[in-house]
């Protein structure tokens, strides 16, 4: 792993969109680091510009400007460097779930031709059999080893999709609201799930999400984007909190939590458009 | 009533009854009617009873007495070689040009106005240009059964591609996919299913535009003879080999269908 302690850094990144003739900035010069090994949650009202700032990271969308590296090398086409765990359950629906997990390993390293030998399928399955058997334990889904995403609840789908992003060890895991669509009772699952994950891995992850409560709990470090209003400046607030300080169930009735919730509210969440006059 | 309901589901065996009796009304129905003709005008060909459609069957599985080949063997064999060789290379035409249309946009501008121009071009109307530039044999039905499928089956699965969600293209190049794999992997087992009830839907065509290039300018072939029989004002024999092709392409659609199921339990 290289020396550098920061992963991801983004200088002055701004993002436009032009429709229709009309240009609308979504980002405006977001200057962040990313410390490697952290669970970094980034938190806004609707329309922030949170999946944006994710989809240029990913290097789906391009930043219109600014730089933004990872490792110090710039952010180019999407590769194996970013996992990426989105909220519509995006798996392949053709492969079996442990399929499914092996799906990075062998595009890592089997060639086209490879893939259409249903032998060499087999054979490079069985090869990845013991890590992508671990990746299954570890994310609770050896059960289902042999189902077909469409078999699944919502829930074992994304932890397929967090299985296959670890498969690749990624230098960072892009998490777009992953578990925005799902049960309260799954979604408490899944977030202990990426806790643990991310902590016996190490593994840096970026953690988009809208629910205050979501991202103080799973945040070492949080990042409030707010909404931008034209002439003012945006305001991306980093607050850091001491690592684990509200990662148990029990830490979110705490007064601390309660009072962090609020920082972030007044940080992100308050309406900042200029009043309309009655 | 529930059975007046929007989509009220109705219990396996009952779609089962009335499938039978769907077939049961049509073939018995016109066989009756048929019957009563019959009955009415005994020297009339026009409405070939039972009897008289086996007859043909029989006459048409009669060896010749020159060659020793039985007719309908031979005319099944030349007509499934045909379709079986233009609709194959029109699978893989529209495989290969959809997918990667439908993958990269430039490619898809580039082909669009010339797809679309065959779209609406009435194939069997180039019938006459391919006979003279290709001669009466095979190749041109060959080129005509291509032509009428692989427009269509390409364009559909253009669009299919379009649709499969750009996540999931993001998702397989996170995870290492080169464009290639993306294509050949991710894009085409997304659209698998559509594409094959597409081949399987248009194979009917593959199957109009064969008969109709027979029944013009052909030596043998089922379309050929049911040409002969008509001339000859024989409706028993023209039926009976209309019966042959419909049950060729009903095998051949419910076999599409059940690969379809099997390589895609996904789905």
């Amino acid at each position: 792993m290289p020396d550098n302690p920061i992963v991801l850094q983004l200088k002055n990144v701004t993002k436009e969109y032009q429709r229709d003739g009309e240009s609308k900035l979504i980002l405006r010069d977001i200057n962040v680091d990313i410390p490697r090994g952290e669970l970094v949650t980034i938190v806004g009202p609707s329309g922030c510009g949170k999946s944006t700032l994710l989809n240029g990271i990913g290097g789906f969308v391009p930043f219109t400007s600014g730089t933004a590296e990872i490792d110090g090398a710039p952010i180019g086409p999407p590769n194996r460097d970013r996992g990426i765990v989105f909220q519509d359950m995006t798996v392949p629906e053709f492969l079996t779930v442990r399929q499914n997990v092996a799906l990075g390993l062998q595009f890592e390293r089997f060639s086209l031709l490879e893939h259409f030998i249903p032998f060499y399928r087999k054979l490079s399955l069985r090869k990845y059999d013991p890590q992508v058997q671990e990746l299954l334990e570890e994310v609770g889904l050896s059960e289902v080893s042999t189902s077909f995403p469409k078999e699944l609840s919502g829930g074992q789908k994304q932890r397929v999709a967090i299985a296959q992003a670890l498969a690749m060890n990624p230098k960072i895991l892009l998490m777009d609201e992953p578990f925005s669509a799902l049960d309260p009772q799954t979604r408490q699952n899944l977030q202990k799930l990426t806790l643990t994950v991310q902590r016996k891995s190490g593994i840096t992850v970026f953690f988009v999400t809208h629910d205050i409560e979501e991202a103080v709990f799973l945040g070492d470090r949080i990042l409030v984007l707010s909404q931008l209003i034209e002439d003012k400046p945006g305001s991306t607030i980093v607050l850091n909190q001491p690592l684990n300080a509200y990662h148990s169930p029990a830490a979110k009735l705490s007064p601390e939590f309660q009072a962090y919730k609020q920082q972030i509210w007044d940080a992100g969440f308050v309406d900042r458009r200029p009043k309309k006059s009655a | 009533m529930s059975l007046l309901r929007i989509r009220q589901p109705i219990s396996k065996k009952a779609a089962t009854t009335l499938c039978l009796l769907s077939i049961f009304i049509t073939i018995g129905g016109y066989l009756l009617i048929a019957e009563i003709h019959h009955r009415a005008h005994p020297r009339d060909q026009m409405v070939p009873t039972l009897a008289m459609l086996i007859q043909a069957g029989r006459t048409a599985m009669t060896p010749d007495e020159f060659t020793g080949h039985v007719p309908l063997w031979a005319d099944t064999y030349s007509s499934v070689r045909l379709v079986f060789i233009g609709y194959s290379l029109a699978i893989v035409g529209s495989l290969i040009v959809g997918l990667h249309a439908g993958a990269w946009s430039w490619l898809n501008a580039l082909l669009d106005p010339t797809l679309k121009f065959f779209s609406y071009t009435p194939t069997m109307a180039l019938l006459a240009f391919f006979l003279m530039i290709l001669g009466s044999g095979d190749e041109s039905k060959i080129a005509i059964i291509f032509l009428a499928t692989v427009v269509p089956l390409t364009r559909s699965l253009i669009l299919s591609v379009q649709n499969v969600s750009e996540k999931q293209i993001w998702k397989a190049e996170t995870l290492g996919a080169s464009n290639l794999e993306v294509v050949w992997i991710t894009l085409r087992k997304t659209t698998e299913p559509q594409f094959l009830d597409d081949v399987r839907l248009l194979l009917g065509s593959a199957w109009v535009y064969l008969i109709a290039s027979e029944l013009i300018a052909s030596q043998n072939g089922l379309g050929y003879r049911i040409s002969i029989a008509s001339r000859n004002l024989n409706v028993a024999s023209t039926l009976f080999h209309v019966l042959v092709i419909s049950a060729l392409a009903f095998i051949t659609d419910r076999g599409i269908w059940a690969l379809n199921k099997l390589r895609n339990r996904w789905n």
